[in-house]
């Protein structure tokens, strides 16, 4: 299957978000089990996770995109674009489009967790998990437009 | 209202310009060649203002680019 430079870098976000979402899970999952609900505690390891994944994630994204860069450079002996047009910015505006409608789903379906008074792990988790559908969402959608057009 | 669909000739006048490549009407018009190669398959339709550098770059009005037709 042939990749063109933009169809690449979208798998490159791909892959850096989902090493991102990895990485939180093992976090929440490898040292909280649920077992201290809604204690200050789990509000505060929340709180250190989520505070925690930003720096995380932006490492992730430069690492994934100087190993990118350098494969796309011995594949090809090009550097890639390194500007964006019009097609970019149409793509980016129907991703980010889909991206905000996933993430406001997810963000209402938490408001429901509330409504039906479950533990408030519940509202965190679907809010963080809101976040990260919506940027595989984003990666996905811009592969989708620059392989498919709209 | 019938559908119409965009399509265009930029390949044949590619081809008809001393064979010029993507890569060097994306550089004349300043976009990427993705954009080009969209646009040739029919995948995207440019903005007015990109129709019209590229029928510049050909020399050509833009009618002999682009075409409205009925699907």
């Amino acid at each position: 299957m042939d990749f063109s430079y933009q169809q690449k870098k979208s798998i490159a976000y791909l892959t850096s978000n989902m090493i991102a979402v990895i990485f939180y899970l093992v976090y929440v999952f490898g040292y909280n089990t649920h077992l201290a609900l809604d204690t200050d505690i789990q509000k505060r390891f929340y709180g250190i996770a989520i505070i925690a994944i930003i720096p995380v994630m932006i490492v992730v994204n430069i690492i994934v995109h100087i190993i990118f860069t350098v494969i796309h450079k011995v594949q090809t002996n090009e550097m890639g674009e390194q500007f964006t047009d019009e097609l970019d910015k149409q793509i980016e505006l129907k991703a980010n489009n889909n991206a905000y409608g996933t993430f406001m789903f997810g963000f209402l379906i938490s408001m429901v967790s509330m409504i039906m008074e479950l533990p408030v792990y519940w509202l965190i988790d679907l809010q963080v998990g809101a976040m990260f559908t919506a940027s595989l969402v984003w990666s996905c959608s811009t592969l989708y437009f620059y392989r498919n057009g709209f | 209202m019938d559908d119409f669909k965009i399509s265009n000739n930029i390949r044949t006048l590619r081809f008809m310009t001393e064979e010029m490549t993507q890569q060097e009407l994306a550089e004349k018009v300043g976009v990427t060649r993705q954009t080009i190669m969209s646009i040739e398959k029919g995948k995207y339709s440019p903005t007015l203002e990109l129709a019209f550098k590229i029928a510049l770059v050909f020399k050509v009005p833009l009618d002999e680019v682009f075409t409205y037709n009925k699907v």
